[in-house]
């Protein structure tokens, strides 16, 4: 292009320009709704993009009162029906719960003593060589007469201690008929001794 | 706004103060609004695209580094955006199209003539008339032509600037905005504009 031809499509662009700000202006276009509403979406984005660059952000008043309310709601609810009284109620009802459990784990350990002690007397038998024969029939005596003594606990018919030495009579009788090691039935009867004197 | 109070605004942007960014909202949002009213022909895809340009302005701000081009910048991001939103609406057409007598046969959409939905009540009639058919003039433009002839007006940026903008020769953005330019005026006064 011509340096005359560019000079004259350049005056020819400013007519044309000078005559379409005239028509822009008799007809605009129409008024920009909603320029607080882009305002508050840019400042959500600049928060969010300052806290994702590690800022702290500002907590909105409107939390903080939700937040407040929340914590209001939770102390009503957790307050009503909470008395001294049921206070007072709840503690005992606590401890009576902690009683019962002691009481129910020194029955199982009682329950569980005999199972344990066969399952202990089974493997026994597979050991290669125990210097004594087992006698099966002298164990299961034994067992037979743990397990009345413990109906009897259960019953109430008896007292903790008395079935405490039935127990430890059960214990030697079932020591007397292996040889193959001690030290599980004294570990065993520790623990029972220590549960009983526990519930008690 | 001189380029020295810009070019502090933009230090304070980066910064992230939102009281910087509202004052660059005030000051390039009715450009940019008009100027995406004009390439979407859509009131409600212009104010959507404006809250864009500026989402992206947040995003991408931190890149920026000012040497005096921030309008060109922006209106390169106008651009960009209201590209993207006629290519999606062309790609969805509009069931109801007004047939506007284009030589090449082309279809303009009610949405692309203008926003006729929402009529301001309180304008004269003449000034409905005058904006549906600038309107529809300009979306008869080819979009490359419509571009240089509303950056020129809106972004007030000159041919060399909307050329880099752009990245398309001189001469050829010259010539855009010449043909634009002569097209406009040559429909708009058979309508009697």
């Amino acid at each position: 292009m011509t340096k005359d031809a560019n000079d004259n499509m350049r005056r020819e662009i400013e007519a044309g320009e000078a005559w379409l700000a005239e028509v822009m202006q008799r007809s605009p276009a129409p008024p920009l709704r909603g320029l607080e509403s882009v305002k508050h979406r840019v400042r959500i984005e600049v928060d969010e993009s300052a806290i994702a660059f590690g800022a702290t952000p500002e907590v909105r008043p409107t939390v903080v009162e939700q937040v407040k309310q929340a914590v209001r709601a939770e102390l009503a609810t957790a307050g009503a029906g909470r008395g001294p009284a049921m206070q007072r109620a709840s503690w005992w009802i606590r401890r009576r719960a902690m009683m019962g459990t002691l009481a129910a784990a020194a029955v199982v350990a009682l329950l569980l003593t005999p199972v344990l002690l066969w399952d202990s007397r089974e493997r026994a038998g597979d050991r290669p060589t125990p210097s004594v024969a087992p006698t099966p029939a002298a164990e299961l005596a034994g067992v037979d007469q743990a397990w009345d003594d413990f109906e009897s606990v259960l019953s109430g018919e008896s007292e903790l201690e008395t079935e405490l030495s039935s127990l430890d009579t059960a214990i030697e009788s079932l020591r007397e008929g292996t040889a193959w090691s001690t030290d599980v039935f004294d570990a065993f009867e520790d623990e029972v001794v220590e549960g009983a004197d526990a519930a008690a | 706004m001189t380029d020295g109070e810009l070019a502090q605004l933009i230090g304070r942007a980066q910064a992230r103060d939102p009281d910087a960014y509202d004052r660059i909202i005030d000051a390039f949002a009715p450009r940019l609004h008009g100027y995406l009213f004009r390439l979407t022909g859509s009131r409600e895809d212009a104010e959507d695209l404006l809250q864009e340009v500026f989402l992206r302005v947040v995003r991408t701000l931190e890149g920026y580094e000012h040497d005096g081009r921030f309008v060109g910048w922006l209106f390169r991001i106008a651009t960009n955006l209201a590209r993207d939103r006629i290519r999606r609406r062309q790609r969805t057409p509009r069931t109801l199209h007004l047939e506007v007598g284009v030589p090449t046969g082309e279809r303009v959409s009610w949405a692309s003539a203008g926003d006729l939905s929402e009529p301001a009540p309180d304008d004269p009639l003449m000034l409905d008339e005058q904006v549906d058919a600038l309107q529809r003039a300009v979306a008869r433009l080819p979009a490359a032509e419509r571009e240089v002839v509303m950056l020129r007006h809106f972004s007030g940026m000159t041919f060399a600037e909307i050329s880099e903008a752009m990245g398309t020769p001189l001469g050829t953005t010259l010539a855009r905005g010449h043909r634009a330019l002569g097209k406009l005026r040559k429909w708009l006064e058979e309508e009697d504009v």
